[in-house]
């Protein structure tokens, strides 16, 4: 079964539409929405909680959808969103009392060992929390009560290499128990590249690719030439192209193209950042 | 819910005690011969702890991670509302309390039925101001509210202004009869206006996208 499919999703706003999207998480995966700000990840997120209302499309929850027994699912559902936090003056504890009444399947004693490991204070004040830390205390909530799905809205924008170094290693364990999933948006496409199984490009609103990240990194390569060896790259292998004075750096599709050329190992920001140029260049 | 309710609770306690305490120095003001008016601050002061915590909620944005968490709407809703109730009783309670104290300190008690319809009266004084602000908060939100609590409470006090002039020339004619009106009529009809009003902020909330 699939934790997460969504199929024709539509969203519009005055200036902004989600348009049309459609991807499937498959239980035991690592997704990675990825887009630049308004890129409409936040909207998609927020749309999965059933927190905004969808103008078309359907949303499924481990294989129902997300209006019904919703109250029920999210007990199955961590989340991390970008800018919703505790109350100012909550402190480690309080948050431990609310989330014990909150979650029935609440464990105290997995909170604390993610609160230590995290080394977040017990009785500081939630305000006087860096981002990192609060960020760190979400996703502590969001991992001490079983669940099988993580969201994680910019989970590791704003923070520092190292606290975000920690936070992917503990989303990476979580999914080695093979019936848990996750969907993490970003902009930081390195963080995604890290661990990620799949890759959800959204860009303007609209769905640019969802594929696994391991056939994108096969399937697409960086073209370095000269402008006149370029002439001689077939025009439809090629996804993206940025053009100097001395030569011509371009995203192609691989296996077509002739094997004379040498073609480079595109990243994932790579490949997202050609894509999301308009046209090809050429 | 219960979670819903401690963490307000948690959160009165440390941001909403100065209206806890300004409600106690009311409610003693009140009864040690102040004026009933101070009772009626007392209750208000308290009734107005749910708008209090909702704006706190909103500046964290303590509302869009509700959502995620495994409570719907309604619970959402429905936990401000017993706040409002619970802040309601305690006003009553505590004025009750404060009559008790002093009649055992002046050694004369008064009549206790009396109080007990002057503390009820108080009770559905703190309901009223809820049952017409709740709904606004759930549309507009606190801070975009408050033109909307200024100009309804305005426009409630001069309708109230108005029918008070058309059918009565005599303000007691008007204490005589709610006064004379069976014990429980008061807050029943308090508590019907409430649960109007939890109808109505509950389809504001489910259509309000967070």
């Amino acid at each position: 079964m699939n934790a997460l499919v969504i199929k024709d999703l539509s969203k519009a706003y005055k200036g902004f539409k989600l348009d049309n999207i459609s991807l499937t998480l498959p239980r035991g995966c690592i997704m990675g929405l990825i887009g630049e700000n308004g890129a409409g990840k936040t909207t998609t997120i927020r749309l999965i909680l059933n927190s905004r209302k969808r103008d078309s499309g359907s949303i499924e929850i481990f294989g129902e959808d997300n209006r019904i027994n919703f109250k029920e699912k999210k007990e199955d559902m961590g989340v991390v969103l970008d800018e919703a936090y505790f109350p100012d003056n909550f402190t480690v504890k309080q948050v431990n009392v609310v989330m014990k009444s909150t979650y029935k399947r609440w464990n105290e004693e997995l909170f604390y060992r993610y609160i230590d490991k995290l080394s977040l204070p017990h009785e500081k004040a939630f305000k006087e929390f860096s981002r990192g830390m609060k960020m760190k205390l979400s996703i502590a909530v969001a991992l001490s009560h079983d669940a099988k799905l993580l969201l994680l809205d910019e989970a590791t924008s704003g923070l520092d290499p190292i606290a975000r170094d920690e936070i992917l290693n503990i989303i990476n364990d979580f999914t080695r128990d093979e019936s848990n999933s996750v969907l993490i948006s970003s902009h930081i496409v390195s963080d995604l590249e890290k661990i990620c199984d799949y890759i959800a490009f959204l860009h303007k609103g609209r769905l640019v690719f969802c594929e696994e990240k391991d056939e994108l990194l096969e399937k697409y390569g960086i073209l370095k030439c000269s402008r006149a060896d370029f002439e001689a790259v077939p025009p439809d292998a090629v996804k993206g192209v940025k053009e100097n004075n001395y030569c011509i750096e371009a995203l192609v599709e691989r296996r077509r193209i002739p094997s004379v050329f040498s073609v480079e190992r595109a990243s994932i920001e790579d490949i997202i950042v050609f894509i999301a140029r308009e046209g090809t260049g050429r | 819910m219960k979670g819903l309710l401690i963490k307000d609770w948690f959160v009165i306690w440390k941001q909403g005690r100065i209206m806890i305490i300004l409600s106690l120095i009311y409610s003693i003001l009140a009864v040690t011969g102040s004026g009933y008016f101070f009772a009626g601050f007392s209750s208000v002061f308290l009734a107005m702890l749910p708008l209090t915590v909702m704006g706190l909620d909103e500046r964290c944005k303590w509302d869009h991670y509700a959502i995620a968490l495994p409570y719907s709407r309604k619970d959402i809703v429905m936990s401000k509302y017993i706040i409002t109730v619970l802040g309601a009783l305690a006003a009553s309670v505590l004025f009750i309390a404060s009559t008790v104290i002093k009649w055992s300190i002046d050694g004369n008690a008064g009549d206790f039925m009396s109080l007990m319809k002057q503390a009820f009266m108080l009770m559905s004084l703190g309901l009223f101001y809820s049952t017409i602000n709740l709904p606004i908060a759930f549309r507009f939100g606190v801070d975009k509210g408050r033109l909307w609590f200024t100009l309804i409470t305005v426009i409630v006090v001069a309708a109230l202004g108005g029918i008070i002039t058309i059918f009565t020339t005599d303000m007691e004619q008007i204490g005589g009869f709610i006064q004379n009106l069976p014990f429980l009529v008061v807050p029943m009809i308090s508590f019907a206006l409430l649960a109007v009003s939890y109808v109505i902020s509950v389809r504001i909330y489910e259509n309000r996208e967070l």
